[in-house]
């Protein structure tokens, strides 16, 4: 209902476009540079979140999602989307596992009163980030001998997206997906359980 | 350790097996122990259902912690409620004790900027004017210190919708009952232009009362509103299983959007499925659905927003219908525009032809039953009248809902064979050759003769409808009626194929029904005048059709009960007549007074407040009032693209007009732009007529020559005279005529002198034969006439001619009329051709001078001083000749092609002068 003519978002990040088309174009310097500056937002919208939503409950899809509307806009073109979400999941993932650090440093150091007061109020899941960087241990392992199936558990799992999404965005079959994404996650929790 | 790739292949083929032969056949496999271990472990992890992965990354990402008795505003935090894509609920109360009450509070998700946060202000005040029962009131609202925007909701102790069916499996009855609610809550919201834009189960709660109660009304909306993006179109907040498919694509949401998603939602309440295609187990015990059930679904989730019911009002209609039994219809105004799209949609994939026969029996069948039913009521002069209308309009109805069955039922019954929208009419066509009972032949014929010309087959409509309507006589009011509309079409599609004298007999026929059956009836009465009136159109004879259209406004505006609609159609119709034979004031003066009379019982942004606006425009700018027409139009395609979807036939039309306007603002870039997105609009609403794509292509070839690329105007003037050729379309005509005059002016323009003269001259003999020789049309013909004797410098046919283009104008403009100023550039001409340096010098002055003094198109200006520059240079007054030219070019420039007559001549002249710009 606004009388002011449609334009284009003003919070698109013409640079981080730039970056999207270089790397699609084989440049991977540029995605070096674009996983720096979404890990830089992904990081600002999970810690202004928690300073201004006491009690929110953020998803690590809510993140990705986020950061690609503040960074790209809600019009995006697909091209644009699916590039971007590859790279938004690999930072929202290093956004949570630093956080999950941090914490459990945190927990050896000083702040046990704190963490006690959490699980008695059954809100905190003292093993959840201990898990979390486990997690990504094995995630990184697999990456080395298995990029595809690890990229696919990272934009299931990180950036949110649904299983034909990532078909169409990792160019392989639904089935393909199906298929990789049961045994990674078999694998990966085989490799937490062990 | 072994690597996932060697464990692989393992993996897949253990899994396979039944549990009891595993064991054995991973102890075989010719790896160590470790990895036989992990073998296992993975296989355990893929039998278990819970999904540890997603638990791991929730866990820490989620921060939860108790608010910390957090304030907000007035408001004390409680508890969590929940959280979701918009943000997260809390339970809350007034801190300050005054009310008791608990309310939601819900924190908005998205950092809003300071113009988002005003916008979003904004918005929350008029969601906050929502007051219905079935909708969950916005309280209060503000913003945290840091500006995170929060609001205060009604809180509403209750189930979510699917929750409550689940629990209570209420019958089909208090299904329908619950969703009626839903609709008269969404009605309500609709008519203060609020759309949901995420209507889905889990935004309606059942209170333990069993009250309905629709949350977060427009919150997406105001969501959106707290980005910096300021699109009707944003793909932000929506939920994917609902989302319609203009949501999903990103284009323009409406209130159609609203009845998508409601649609989807009945079905899941019914179904227990959101779609009737997927495979996976119903979430619900699901509930039978019949076929009119089926079809009300397919109807309120069409892909297509302009199939689906206008409003929640018209699909709840449908639904009470349903509930009482009665025939459920289809709003007779839309049935023709909703046809056209059905069939002019892709190929639907329908049944295989076994399928569409049974349907058809059914269909035929029913229409007997439904006539059965009229006769039988007939015997009751009392009923008569209301059988016959009920009758008439659920047999239309019957057609509309075939359709809407088929669109239904194809998917799950598309075999391999696909049938056509068009064979389908063909075997129902042939359906008819084995039936006998002559009233409901003739019933058939004539609805698929509507069908048929709908189609684009004015030939098979025509021939269905002349046996549809052969000996049949009415002999009660209600049947005579229909008959009459019947006619109408006829009227309309002999018109369409060509033959004026037998619309007009058609037309006139339906006339003598209605004068005999409803005798004084000003309703009927406006509806023959109307159809003679555009019988008359349709032949080129507009002086008549304005002299019916007339009586008809007269008896319109005494006819407080005539139906708006109709009302429309005649002011709108009259004012557009009116405004082409150059009548600009009358034509204001209807627009405006229908404009009154709509207002006072429409919102403005009603589809009968644009056509007026429309009228109005057109109206000013027949006036010779370009901006004000640009503002009005400007203003209609606004209120077009909030309301309606964008696109379609009426953006077409809107577009057009716009486009021609600016071109006579002298702004003919904008003008080309707006005309290639008018014709994509065009296509996009099937308009195929001959006349319409003659204009559109003639439209454009005119902005084109404005523009001064001559060449491609031709080629376009071309393919319209093609068009009107293959089309039929008779030499009188006055769209032919129209292009024709246009053709002969770029013809000059570009050079072709001897054959412009040609046209010209035929045509002005066929205007002073058709029109007379005191019509603008004639004055208009005998100034392009003194204008192509300019350029062919023919001084002794020109002056004459000029003269008596002069002459007319003066009978027809008042004296500050612009086109006086461009007699005396004329005359300025051909005294140059003389060799009088001085007369040419005087006329162009007091044309630059009248120009300056009316404010008049900066162009005319320009091309005024460019040739004051030329007689200067030859006066030897250089320095004047430029100082003009260096006033004239910038504009010449930013309006002209390089190679428009007068930029030219301006470019050589500041090229002899050492001018440059």
């Amino acid at each position: 209902m606004s009388d002011i003519p449609a334009t284009a978002p003003a919070t698109v990040d013409h640079e981080l476009t730039c970056l999207i088309a270089a790397w699609r174009h084989g440049d991977t310097d540029a995605r070096e540079a674009l996983v720096q500056r979404v890990y830089a937002n992904v990081r600002a919208i999970a810690a202004q979140s928690l300073r201004q939503m006491p009690g929110a409950t953020l998803s690590a899809t809510d993140l990705a999602h986020e950061a690609l509307i503040r960074l790209l806009g809600a019009d995006a073109n697909w091209q644009d989307r699916r590039h971007f979400f590859h790279v938004a999941a690999q930072a929202t993932r290093q956004v949570l596992v630093d956080a999950a650090r941090r914490r459990l440093a945190g927990k050896r150091g000083g702040g046990a009163e704190h963490v006690e007061l959490d699980a008695a109020l059954g809100l905190a899941d003292p093993d959840g980030d201990a898990n979390l960087v486990r997690l990504d241990d094995a995630l990184r392992d697999l990456y080395e001998s298995d990029p595809r199936r690890a990229q696919i558990v990272e934009l299931v799992y990180f950036g949110g997206l649904s299983r034909s999404e990532v078909a169409a965005s990792l160019d392989v079959s639904e089935a393909t997906v199906d298929r990789d994404l049961r045994l990674a996650r078999a694998w990966l929790r085989s490799a937490l359980d062990g | 350790m072994s690597s996932l790739e060697a464990l692989a292949p393992h993996f897949e083929h253990l899994r396979a097996l039944p549990a009891a032969e595993r064991a054995a056949a991973l102890a075989n496999l010719p790896f160590d122990e470790a990895a036989r271990a992990r073998l296992a472990r993975m296989l355990a992890a893929d039998e278990d259902d819970d999904d540890a992965l997603a638990r791991v990354i929730a866990g820490s990402a989620a921060h939860a912690s108790t608010p910390r008795s957090e304030r907000l505003g007035p408001y004390r935090l409680l508890r969590e409620l929940g959280a979701g894509g918009m943000g997260t609920v809390f339970l809350a109360e007034r801190a300050d004790g005054q009310f008791t009450r608990q309310v939601a509070i819900k924190l908005l998700r998205g950092f809003p900027t300071r113009e988002a946060s005003r916008r979003l202000r904004q918005e929350r005040q008029i969601l906050a004017g929502l007051d219905h029962p079935n909708i969950a009131r916005l309280l209060d609202g503000g913003e945290t210190a840091d500006g995170q925007p929060w609001l205060a909701i009604e809180y509403v102790d209750g189930a979510p919708l699917l929750e409550h069916v689940a629990r209570h499996a209420p019958s089909l009855r208090a299904r329908l009952a619950l969703f009626e609610a839903m609709l008269d809550a969404v009605a309500h919201a609709h008519r203060h232009l609020i759309v949901h834009r995420d209507i889905k189960p889990a935004n309606v709660l059942v209170a333990r009362d069993g009250t309905v109660k629709l949350l977060d009304f427009g919150i997406a909306r105001l969501v959106e509103a707290g980005d910096a993006s300021e699109r009707e179109t944003s793909t932000r907040v929506y939920s994917r299983g609902y989302a319609s498919p203009e949501q999903l694509d990103g284009r323009a949401i409406t209130t159609a959007s609203d009845i998508y998603s409601l649609g989807v939602l009945l079905r899941e309440l019914l179904t227990g499925r959101r779609d009737a295609r997927d495979p996976a187990p119903p979430t619900l015990a699901p509930l039978p659905l019949d076929a009119e059930l089926a079809g009300v679904l397919a109807k309120a989730s069409a892909a297509d927003p302009a199939q689906r019911y206008a409003g929640a009002a018209e699909f709840a209609d449908d639904l009470r219908r349903y509930r009482e039994g009665r025939p459920v219809h289809a709003a007779r105004w839309t049935r023709r525009y909703r046809l056209r799209k059905f069939v002019a949609r892709h190929r639907l994939a329908f049944a295989a032809g076994m399928f569409a026969a049974v349907v058809l029996a059914g269909f035929v069948w029913r229409i007997e039953r439904e006539r059965s039913r009229a006769v039988a009521a007939e015997t009751a002069a009392q009923r008569a009248l209301a059988a016959a209308e009920r009758d008439a309009a659920s047999a239309r109805a019957s057609l509309d809902f075939l359709s809407a069955a088929f669109a239904a039922a194809a998917p799950e019954h598309a075999l391999s064979r696909q049938v056509s929208v068009r064979s389908l009419l063909d075997a129902a066509r042939a359906q008819l050759a084995t039936r006998t009972d002559p009233a409901v032949v003739k019933t058939m014929q004539r609805l698929l003769a509507h069908l048929y010309g709908d189609l684009g087959d004015v030939a098979t409509g025509l021939e269905l409808m002349r046996a549809g309507l052969d000996g049949v006589a009415p002999d009660e009011r209600g049947e005579a009626l229909r008959l009459a509309a019947d006619y109408d079409q006829y009227a309309s599609l002999l018109g369409l194929d060509g033959d004026g004298a037998g619309a007009l007999e058609a037309a006139h026929t339906a006339q003598q029904w209605r004068e005999r059956f409803a005798p004084g009836d000003p309703v009927e009465h406006v509806r023959s005048l109307t159809a003679m009136a555009l019988g008359h159109h349709r032949s080129g004879d507009d002086a008549t059709a304005i002299t019916l259209l007339r009586e008809a406004m007269t008896l319109a505006d005494d006819t407080p009960a005539l139906p708006l609609e109709l009302y429309v159609e005649v002011a709108q119709t009259l004012s557009a007549l009116l405004a082409t034979s150059g009548d600009g004031e009358a034509a204001g003066a209807i627009a405006k007074r229908g404009l009154a009379r709509v207002d006072a019982v429409r919102p403005p942004e009603s589809p009968e407040h644009v056509m007026l606006l429309r009228a109005q425009a057109n109206a000013l700018g027949a006036e010779g009032n370009p901006a004000g027409a640009e503002k009005l139009l400007r203003e209609a395609i606004a209120l077009q693209d909030r309301v309606v979807a964008s696109g379609g036939a009426r953006m077409m039309e809107l577009t057009n007009d716009l486009a021609l306007v600016l071109n006579d603002l002298g702004r003919y870039r904008e003008a080309a732009e707006l005309l290639l997105a008018s014709d994509r609009h065009m296509t996009g609403a099937g308009l195929a007529g001959a006349v319409d794509r003659a204009l559109s292509h003639g439209n454009y070839a005119g902005v084109l020559e404005s523009a001064g690329d001559y060449a491609a105007a031709l080629e376009q003037f071309r393919v319209a005279m093609r068009i009107l050729d293959e089309g039929g379309v008779s030499a009188d005509h006055q769209s032919r005529r129209r292009i024709e005059r246009s053709l002969a002016r770029t013809l000059g323009l570009s050079g072709q002198h001897e054959r412009a003269l040609a046209l010209l001259t035929d045509l002005r003999a066929r205007s002073a034969r058709i029109e007379g020789e005191e019509s603008g049309e004639y004055a208009m013909l005998t100034w392009q006439l003194t204008l192509l004797a300019r350029r062919m410098h023919r001084t002794d046919t020109g002056l004459p001619l000029l003269a008596e283009a002069e002459r007319r104008w003066h009978a027809l403009a008042p004296d500050d009329h612009p086109i006086f100023l461009h007699a005396r550039r004329v005359r300025a001409a051909f005294a140059l051709d003389r060799g009088d340096l001085a007369g040419a010098a005087r006329e162009l002055h007091a044309a630059v001078a009248g120009f300056e003094a009316s404010g008049a198109l900066p162009v005319d200006l320009a091309i005024a001083r460019s040739e004051l520059a030329e007689i200067l240079l030859r006066q030897d007054r250089r320095d004047d000749a430029r100082a003009l030219l260096r006033q004239a070019l910038p504009v010449l420039r930013a309006s002209l092609l390089p190679g428009e007559v007068s930029r030219a001549a301006a470019e050589r002249l500041a090229a002899h002068l050492g001018v440059a710009a």
